[in-house]
């Protein structure tokens, strides 16, 4: 029995889940109710429900990410000169290098289930680098008189001194408003304007209120003052609403549009939000976060090297003429970021994503172990011409594992956690958990089985963890297909032919005894369910609200999401559903 | 002194000018400082804190500790403790302490020997395994959020008032070194230093670039000629803007307050930093180009694995010396820096998966274990008490004698099992510290009932001493006393853990964890270790 996860492994309102697992304890709880009595397709039962009394929490001062950092200083510079913006990237990029990167925390109960989102951390080498990214921004910008002049206008450069306070505030007024996210007032504008000094328009003074303005608060954070100062709810402006849009959805600053419906008002009207929003969601721009998301969602950084031991003499005679290249990684990562893709660009469903059967490999390496044409980028993508590829369980990022085997148990973990959000705790303290290796005359399966049915382990590896990974087992360690497994002496010559044996019980849904043998019927089986959906918008919450769900506070907004997905909506919907709700466009003040 | 290849001898003068600001403005002469009081002034002014962490532990008893028959001294305590005076055999051209505790003649020297400390017995009593933060006193387990964070004693360090009474010329309070965006195992307080304000869950954030090293401690040894019309700085703005929101009229939660606090306090250390230069003739090197980050691929190739570290050793070492800064911490992971010392690659978790849980089941992979801690210990951690050891504090004695460097582990014997974590040091803090010693703090009647699953190492192991213990004799070693970091529920440092009482691994007739780790135990967790006091 499986559970899905909560804040602290609280049970989701509606579906009766008990506590995530123990570490080597018996697994406990639901997931949603059982498919014993409803038919093995019909899908489980709803795990979230809205509580319209609940309070929802509010992520306090929201830091930047490091990309979205990194995109609003580059915006700043686009703004400041745009014809000279990327030279100048070129020249700081190095400070902001130094910036650090934002840590995947563990959600409570779900170990890699978190989001580089959650890094919330104020950190000193934060402050440092992007200090120094800001002083290297703002020295390049007033390098030159031609600079200077191309920032605040010929009133800068010209022989009239009377001018340059004038000046200097129509450039804070114009580039450091839009920069920091907020109309500045009249006082704000004296503020910055008088860190110039006595001499406005001089170089150096320009600089430091540059570099002010990037280390700015209102720059580095998103500070939202809302508009009701007597609720403890409170109505987020036009600007600060703004800004929630484009850094959830694009990862940077409002742009010309958004910034015009914040500034006439229009954005705060329902017509005027609907407008913007659905221009977000269809702009180019979305792709940036829905790489973020899918890439930490599947994990697929965990995808090892795939050329690290192209030197050993059985890894070579395993991959034959398809050793892999330098950049296979990528490419096997980048066609499951494609695929999602594709779906989001396309009006596409959750259901889509998980089915989607075509091949978005650019490179040919890739291209060749699909047996496809490379993907030129824009034409239709072609279709996997084996009908045991069924989409994103035999996507060769979700297979590959860069050694002569294949790792059933990793798989079945991620169809189990990830994909279906069903927790089945950490392993006891002292599990063996050296990877079962096929040797003599065991398949990997029958050495994962042999390993992991006994004692205390066979309890989780038996019947929940191991069984959606031996499915996919018609598929070796570079993602090619198969129907025997090759096994290899370390000289490289093979000693043993073995074949292949994919039936397994995935019970999907707890009660589901039928037994699979493709990965077609284990992709079905899941779409079915609705569990990857209500997965998907469980994991879609934790993504644009920074946070890990509490299911108690935030059934709304979860029910909405899973609700959306289940409905084989567009995905644009699901991401609609959170810029709708009544946590995104107001703030809670706690 | 001793020759070292990479280091060059520095003199007395150049180690004052990093022993702490107060003592920069002192017309310091020789001859005052050979004085007692001046030699205590100086070294508790210079104490160095250096941690390194490697990933799994899982090294047998055979191959780390020294034969029991070293053990030749008895200490009745909460039970009998052992210890014996620590030496190593010239086998070779190696000084062996143990199979681990090995390296070349010319750098493990009996000089050296003599200012390490070897300690077994130190245990975590609860089922740790998988963590990044416990040697340092974050109880992670399993890499989770620990039932009671506690800020880690390097960061308590950091920003002790004891520690650094004066911060001179410290350009940074500590550096953490490992791999960015990957859990350096440091923690510190939400707003740093004040440990009301409660403990940062996120770990510190580190580096592994020995120029951006460099660019923080050592840049700007060469002042500039100061601008002709100087202007007010812009970090002073940037701390005003800060100010201005957080003390504004415009709503806030007090929830955004408390962030803008701890942002403020950043800024304002940063402020500090950049008015602080390298003390005047400190010789630094030239900055390194290229940088370490560039020898990477290095998965598999040990010498490279060595060079990436040592790199960051002779900065470091040149910056402690010119007091750049006194505290530094790395955290040594094969997977997130893919690394292994071995010409086994990590490969992802494959090193984890198969070598180091492998290592107490079969001889290929304690062997690959063996050989990543010692090619670690001799080339990498020695490489830097070697550095230290080579700066003259122009009293017949080290940098090194002045410092406390760590090596602590992510495990015990047997990986995930926090028992005999093992702790290597070199230097006496200033004295503080008693060295030249092989410790055992096990308790040869507790004999652990160990599980099936771990092979015959599980069943050589006897419970000892809380780790706890050993956090606090650092903090006692580098002068911090007892109330910035006392538990509230022990004497001694960080979270009071217990094993459950019926705890699996606890085989009928092996004693229970309340027996074992007993209040008289706990109770002494602030006192510094039996054996390495020199009173």
């Amino acid at each position: 029995v499986i559970t899905g996860p909560g804040q602290g492994g609280a049970a989701p309102a509606s579906s009766g889940s008990g506590v995530a697992a123990t570490a080597g304890g018996p697994v406990t709880g639901g997931a949603g109710g059982s498919s014993a009595t409803k038919g093995p397709d019909a899908p489980a039962s709803p795990l979230f429900a809205c509580d319209a009394s609940a309070q929802p929490a509010e992520l306090p001062l929201p830091r930047l990410s490091r990309v979205e950092l990194g995109n609003t200083l580059r915006f700043a510079i686009q703004l400041a000169l745009p014809a000279e913006a990327d030279a100048i990237w070129a020249q700081v990029s190095a400070q902001f290098d130094r910036y650090p990167v934002d840590e995947r925390t563990p959600a409570p109960g779900d170990l890699k289930g978190g989001y580089s989102r959650f890094d919330q951390s104020i950190q000193q080498s934060q402050i440092e680098a992007v200090y120094r990214t800001g002083t290297a921004i703002a020295q390049q910008l007033t390098a030159t008189p031609a600079r200077i002049g191309a920032l605040l206008g010929a009133c800068a450069t010209d022989a009239i001194t009377t001018n340059d306070r004038a000046c200097l505030e129509a450039f804070v007024t114009r580039w450091a408003a839009r920069v920091t996210r907020q109309k500045l007032s009249a006082d704000d504008v004296t503020y910055y304007a008088d860190i110039a000094g006595t001499t406005p328009v001089a170089a150096a003074a320009v600089a430091d209120v540059i570099a002010t303005v990037l280390d700015a608060p209102e720059t580095l954070y998103r500070i939202e003052h809302g508009t009701e100062d007597a609720q403890p709810v409170s109505a987020l402006s036009a600007f600060e609403l703004a800004a929630r849009l484009s850094y959830n959805f694009w990862q940077e600053p409002p742009d010309d549009a958004l910034w015009a419906a914040a500034d006439d008002g229009s954005l705060l009207t329902a017509a005027g939000y609907d407008a913007q929003l659905t221009r977000i969601l269809q702009s180019p721009k979305l792709r940036q976060s829905i790489d973020e998301w899918v890439t930490e969602w599947l994990r697929l950084e965990e995808l090892p090297p795939l050329d690290t031991l192209s030197a050993d003499p059985a890894f070579r005679a395993f991959a034959g003429a398809q050793l892999p290249t330098a950049t296979a990684r990528d490419a096997m990562i980048a066609d499951v970021l494609d695929s999602a893709w594709a779906a989001v660009a396309s009006g596409g469903s959750a259901s889509a994503f998980l089915g989607d059967r075509r091949s978005y490999a650019r490179d040919p390496y890739l291209a060749g172990l699909y047996q496809v044409a490379p993907w030129d980028g824009s034409a239709a993508a072609p279709t996997f011409p084996s009908p045991l590829r069924s989409g994103l369980l035999t996507r060769a990022a979700l297979l590959a594992t860069g050694t002569t085997g294949t790792r059933p148990i990793h798989k079945g973990y991620l169809v189990r956690n990830a994909l279906l959000c069903q927790q089945v705790g950490a392993p006891p303290p002292n599990a063996d958990t050296k990877t079962p290796v096929a040797s003599g005359q065991q398949t990997t399966r029958q050495a994962a089985t042999a390993k992991t049915s006994g004692g205390v382990c066979g309890a989780c590896h038996t019947a929940i963890i191991n069984p959606p990974g031996f499915i996919t087992e018609s598929f070796d360690a570079l993602g090619r297909e198969r129907t025997e497994e090759k096994l290899f002496d370390a000289q490289g010559n093979v000693v043993a032919s073995l074949p292949i044996d994919t039936s397994a019980v995935p019970a999907v849904q707890p009660g589901d005894s039928r037994s699979m043998s493709t990965a077609t019927e284990l992709t079905h089986a899941v779409d079915t369910s609705g569990l990857f959906h209500s997965c998907l918008g469980r994991h879609y919450f934790r993504f644009a609200q920074a946070r890990v769900e509490d299911p108690a506070q935030d059934g709304c907004l979860l029910s909405k999401l899973e609700s959306a997905a289940r409905s084989n909506a567009p995905l644009t919907d699901v991401m609609k559903a959170v810029a709708r709700d009544a946590t995104f466009t107001a703030k809670r003040f706690q | 002194m001793k020759d070292h290849p990479h280091v060059h001898a520095v003199g007395r003068r150049l180690f004052l000018r990093g022993a702490g600001g107060a003592l920069l403005a002192l017309p310091i002469l020789p001859s005052l400082l050979r004085s007692k009081a001046a030699l205590a002034q100086t070294a508790q002014a210079s104490k160095c804190f250096v941690h390194f962490r490697t990933p799994h532990g899982g090294i047998a008893t055979s191959n780390m500790w020294p034969a029991d028959a070293a053990l030749t001294d008895t200490l009745a305590y909460t039970h009998d403790l052992r210890r014996g005076a620590l030496t190593a055999s010239a086998q070779g051209g190696n000084s062996v302490i143990s199979s681990v505790l090995t390296a070349s003649s010319s750098v493990l020297t009996p000089s050296l020997v003599a200012k390490m400390n070897i300690l077994r017995g130190l245990d975590i009593p609860i089922a740790m395994a998988h963590n990044f933060g416990a040697p340092l006193g974050y109880y992670d387990v399993d890499h989770q959020t620990p039932a009671q964070p506690t800020a880690t004693i390097d960061q308590v360090l950091a920003y002790s008032p004891s520690f650094y009474p004066a911060l001179g010329s410290v350009k940074r309070r500590s550096v953490v070194i490992g791999a960015p965006g990957s859990n350096s195992g440091s923690h510190g307080y939400l707003t740093p230093g004040v440990r009301s304000s409660g403990v940062s869950t996120s770990p510190v954030a580190s580096t592994e670039s020995a120029q951006a090293l460099f660019d923080s401690l050592l840049a700007g040894a060469t002042s500039s000629a100061p601008a002709a019309t100087p202007r007010t700085p812009v970090v002073d703005r940037v701390l005003d803007s800060y100010k201005r929101l957080r003390n504004g009229s415009r709503r806030l939660s007090a929830a955004d307050k408390l962030r803008l606090d701890q942002h403020i306090a950043a800024v304002a250390e940063l402020q500090r930093s950049l008015t602080t230069s390298v003390a005047a003739g400190c010789q630094v090197p030239a900055r390194p180009t290229p940088d370490n980050l560039s020898l990477r691929p290095m998965d598999g190739v040990p010498e490279k694995n060595v060079q990436f570290f040592s790199m960051m050793n002779q900065i470091l070492a040149v910056a402690m010396n010119c007091g750049a800064t006194r505290v530094a911490t790395f955290s040594i992971d094969e997977n997130n820096q893919a690394l292994t010392f071995t010409p086994r690659p990590a490969q992802g978790e494959d090193w984890h998966n198969n070598v180091a849980h492998a290592a107490a089941k079969t001889a290929d992979g304690q062997d690959l274990v063996r050989q990543f801690n010692q090619v670690f210990f001799a080339r990498v951690y020695l490489d830097l008490v070697s550095r230290l050891d080579a700066f003259s504090d122009g009293m017949g004695g080290t940098l090194l004698d002045h410092s406390l460097v760590v090596w602590g582990q992510e495990c015990g014997q047997v990986t995930h099992w926090a028992f005999s974590m093992p702790v290597v040091t070199a230097g006496s803090a200033g004295g503080a510290l008693k060295t030249g010693s092989y410790c055992d703090y096990r308790n040869l009647s507790h004999q652990w009932g160990g599980d099936s699953g771990t092979g015959n190492e599980s069943k050589l192991i006897w419970t000892g001493l809380v780790y706890n213990q050993w956090l606090s004799t650092v903090m006692l070693a580098m002068g911090v006393p007892h109330a910035e970091w006392a538990d509230q529920n022990h004497p001694g440092f960080g979270a009071r853990v217990s094993f459950p009482s019926d705890f699996f691994a606890y085989s009928p007739g092996t004693p229970k964890t309340t027996d074992v780790y007993t209040d008289a135990m706990w109770q002494k967790t602030g006192e510094i270790l039996p054996f390495l006091s020199p009173s």
